[in-house]
């Protein structure tokens, strides 16, 4: 304390002192001139830091409630929201509050809060990664629904969920590896949004000298919004590669060719070729919401009759699970589509991951079996996925299905029938 | 700002809220994550929730306003009275908590103003003084409207003392009267000949004796004095041992100068050393004139009053100017005095929650072993709910610190967006006053705000937003 004894055995010790009174504190330091500033700065932090932030999470005494609080005591990086969406923009505004990048899991968050989060966030060089974001993969570490695959030169950027684990199966089959999927939510592209996290992102993994090459994967794009991050992708060191969800596997080919690798030959295993060739409609029952996209807008320009159902939508997942975590919704249209001959071929992926069905070929064997017409799965998984990538082959081969792991080659073999 | 993804992109920490799932298929990975253990609030409060988080002010507006509060530096500076300094005449008076009408009052309300009446002269007796009360000759104002503040019934007529407390910081300034001990005091309810005589007495000779102390020594900071009494023991509301016995220590030689009898200053002297609360009426102006600086910020959800009347509760908050948000006030829990029971007990009354709005107080209980009878009994309780408030405020205040939570800042800023995202309330250390105009204390502990007064806030600090 600066009290009048401590200050003049300062003044004794050479310190210039200046006036002060017993209840200040009183901190006396040599330094050279131009380090003064710094010096202030560090005791300014050391006085104002937050004495819970020293202490490990295992040891808090207290379980906080809050998002924000959490962040702060332990100085999150990134907080996981998956509350109801009606809550999820207030505990995002806490995380950003408290300095963490919010993923946010939860759909059903309006426009004008998004907008609003990603305004504040790139006010305090922080991330929204979402809402409705399925899938990130941050260091390795995947987040939602991500496949398990080896840290590698690739960077990816998705306003896409499924497509975004497309590109995952296709990396891990050509032995390339991901570091890092940050997952945009699927609206951040448009041009309501206008890619507020998309250029954060570009930033981000530019920044990141591990990382040799840029993918975009996005399910919808804004016209001004691509011409916008076009423009900021081609000021960057690191190659960007836009991934188009019309044909993802060519994209993901382009993008590894940048990479200086190759997209071996794509897999498929069982044949569908002994089915009775069916002659009526293709029918498409899929979870993922990019790769229905992908094989409508195949099975269109082939001119083939095709009727593509996304049951991830909205519609068919209020009050019951999405169809990546339970396959009961899908298990009843396989068996109308069973019974049904203006049916003459079945389409449908089956995406593994963390966060996804731990056994969805057990779940579907008994459903396919039950098809005499053709059926053609694209298997998105990688070698790593807790399901056991081969078990998962296995099933659906013995359940009659031909398997892709690629969905464009999936459903090119499927609108040939 | 510079995007900064080195956190992001290298071995991020990961917090979570929701979805249990989702942090199993983490851990899964063995990596470390935390949960939050939030539950969605009562259905209806979603909206504001929304709204709140798309208020692109708030965030600033917040730190700007909790900051504000804690660079505050108010000083004792010295003594006035109320008709000089706020300008209140004869039948005027204030009173602690929102505005509220002679017909709502609650007992102790009533016996303070009766004796306040009797204390001005304005009545010869207590029954005169309770017909012009009902007859509706007095006019009554908040405190708080008048940049004042009141312990319990919070009376304070013309010619009362006040301290003045000033804030060169922010130019604040915040007023409050002079402390009666405990027992039968006027700011309980009481209105007996003793009480009156003790306002007289604090009026004609402590009153002066104190403001020529102050003129002697100089403007008294009380931020430094609650440092220094947190680590001693008090938590600034209930306990306020530690902070009268630094207050005398270091104005002793002061009073001691003043130009009257050694038996007129033994008799101050006396007073202070018999009131553990002496103090309390310094340290509320001051917790006052610094929450005062965050007042009128745009967007800021962050408490700047809570204060009772005996019959509501009622908060003001940053972003909505002087509008009070009420709801009828629960009734304290805690420790009687011997001889009343819990039917004696008021409803919750004074306005000396604003040391709450501060950070201490019920914020602080883990400052004041002495006195966890009130929360429960336990040590671990008043850490227990110190650490719940860190949960619903904005800040820490580094220069009021916790000794036992390795020098802590106090919890402060009371954030309503949080307390109703949490549904965690305020703690709220009080007195209990008599239920009965004319009692006096009956004892003292703790209190819980209505939750609904921090919902109607958040609801309309949230419609402001719209339509920014």
């Amino acid at each position: 304390m600066a009290t009048t004894l401590n200050m003049e055995l300062a003044r004794t010790a050479g310190y210039e002192i200046p006036e002060g009174s017993g209840s200040e504190l009183l901190i006396a330091f040599r330094a050279e001139e131009e380090a003064i500033s710094r010096c202030l700065q560090l005791i300014d932090d050391l006085l104002n830091r937050s004495q819970e932030s020293t202490v490990a999470h295992e040891t808090l005494n207290h379980r906080p409630r809050s998002l924000g609080r959490l962040v702060t005591d332990l100085q999150s990086d990134v907080a996981l929201i998956s509350v109801p969406g009606e809550y999820a923009a207030y505990q995002a505004v806490e995380a950003i509050e408290a300095g963490a990048h919010p993923v946010i899991f939860s759909d059903n968050v309006s426009i004008k809060n998004e907008l609003s989060l990603k305004k504040q966030a790139t006010d305090l060089g922080l991330l929204v990664m979402g809402p409705d974001c399925g899938t990130v993969i941050l260091d390795g570490v995947g987040l939602g629904f991500a496949n398990v695959i080896p840290a590698g030169p690739i960077g990816l950027i998705s306003a896409s969920g499924t497509g975004a684990q497309q590109v995952l199966a296709l990396c891990d089959h050509a032995g390339v590896g991901v570091r890092h999927v940050l997952g945009l939510g699927g609206r951040d592209l448009t041009d309501e949004i206008g890619g507020i996290s998309a250029h954060t992102a570009l930033a981000m993994l530019e920044d990141d000298p591990t990382v040799e090459v840029i993918g975009i994967v996005a399910k919808e794009v804004g016209p001004s919004t691509r011409e916008l991050l076009e423009d900021a992708a081609s000021k960057l060191s690191t190659p960007v590669v836009w991934v188009p969800t019309g044909d993802l596997t060519d994209g993901i080919a382009q993008l590894l060719e940048i990479a200086n690798f190759e997209l071996p030959a794509l897999p498929v295993w069982g044949s569908a070729i002994e089915r009775p060739n069916g002659s009526g409609r293709l029918v498409g029952l899929f979870s993922g919401g990019t790769l229905a996209v992908e094989a409508q807008a195949i099975a269109q320009a082939s001119g083939c009759e095709a009727e593509i159902v996304d049951l991830g939508a909205d519609e068919y997942t209020v009050g019951r699970p999405h169809p990546m975590i339970d396959n009961t919704l899908r298990l009843e249209r396989l068996a109308e589509v069973s019974r049904d001959e203006t049916v003459g071929t079945v389409l449908l992926d089956v995406v593994l991951g963390h966060g996804a069905s731990p056994d969805p070929a057990a779940e579907l064997q008994n459903a396919l079996g039950d098809i005499s017409v053709p059926i053609f799965v694209s298997l998105i998984g990688t070698n790593g996925d807790p399901q056991n990538f081969d078990s998962q082959v296995n099933q659906l081969t013995q359940a009659g299905a031909e398997v892709h792991l690629s969905n464009a080659s999936a459903t090119r073999a499927a609108v040939i029938r | 700002m510079e995007q900064d993804g080195a956190g992001l992109l290298r071995n991020p920490k990961i917090s979570a809220v929701g979805i249990q799932l989702l942090s199993d298929a983490i851990r899964d990975q063995g990596i470390s994550i935390a949960d939050a253990t939030w539950q969605p609030p009562r259905e209806g409060l979603a909206l504001s929730l929304s709204r709140i988080a798309a208020d692109q002010r708030r965030i600033n507006a917040n730190q700007q306003a909790v900051q504000a509060m804690i660079e505050a530096r108010p000083e004792v500076v010295g003594v006035t009275t109320a008709h000089q300094a706020l300008g209140l005449e004869r039948r005027q008076f204030l009173h602690s908590g929102p505005p509220i009408s002679w017909q709502n009052a609650s007992g102790p309300l009533r016996g303070a103003l009766v004796g306040a009446l009797l204390l001005e002269g304005e009545a010869a007796d207590a029954d005169e003084a309770w017909r012009l009360c009902e007859a509706n000759e007095i006019e009554l104002l908040p405190c708080h409207s008048r940049g004042a503040v009141g312990p319990m019934a919070g009376v304070i007529s013309a010619s009362m003392s006040l301290y003045e407390v000033r804030d060169e910081v922010n130019q604040q300034v915040a007023y409050s009267n002079l402390n009666e001990g405990l027992g039968k005091v006027l700011r309980m309810g009481a209105y007996s000949p003793e009480v009156i005589d003790r306002l007289r007495w604090i009026n004609s000779q402590l009153a002066p004796i104190l403001s020529e102390a102050f003129a002697r020594h100089g403007p008294f900071d009380v931020r430094a004095l609650l440092a220094q009494s947190l680590q001693m023991g008090d938590e600034g509301h209930n306990r306020n041992r530690a902070g009268s016995a630094l207050f005398l220590r270091e104005m002793s030689a002061s009073i001691a100068q003043c130009d009257v009898s050694s038996a007129e200053i033994s008799q101050v002297f006396e007073f202070i050393n018999g009131n553990e609360h002496f103090v309390l009426n310094m340290v509320m102006p001051a917790a006052k004139a610094s929450a005062d600086a965050a007042r009128n910020i745009p967007g800021s959800t962050m408490v700047v009053a809570m204060a009772r009347n005996g019959t509501e509760f009622g908060i003001q908050v940053s972003g909505a100017g002087d509008q009070w948000f009420t709801a009828p006030a629960n009734t304290p829990e805690g420790i009687l005095f011997p001889g009343f029971s819990n039917k004696d007990i008021n409803p919750d009354i004074g306005d000396s929650t604003i040391m709450e709005t501060y950070g201490i107080g019920g914020f602080a209980m883990v400052c004041a072993p002495a006195i966890v009878r009130f929360v429960g009994g336990s040590v671990e309780l008043a850490h227990q709910k110190t650490h719940q408030m860190y949960e619903i405020t904005l800040a820490e205040n580094p220069h009021l610190q916790i000794a036992s939570l390795d020098f802590r800042g106090t919890p402060t800023g009371i954030d309503v967006a949080k307390v109703v995202s949490t549904q965690i309330l305020p703690a709220v250390n009080t007195g209990m006053a008599g239920k009965e105009a004319g009692i006096g204390q009956v004892g003292a502990g703790l209190v819980e705000p209505p939750m609904s007064c921090f919902e109607q806030a958040l609801a309309v600090v949230a419609e402001s937003g719209e339509s920014t």
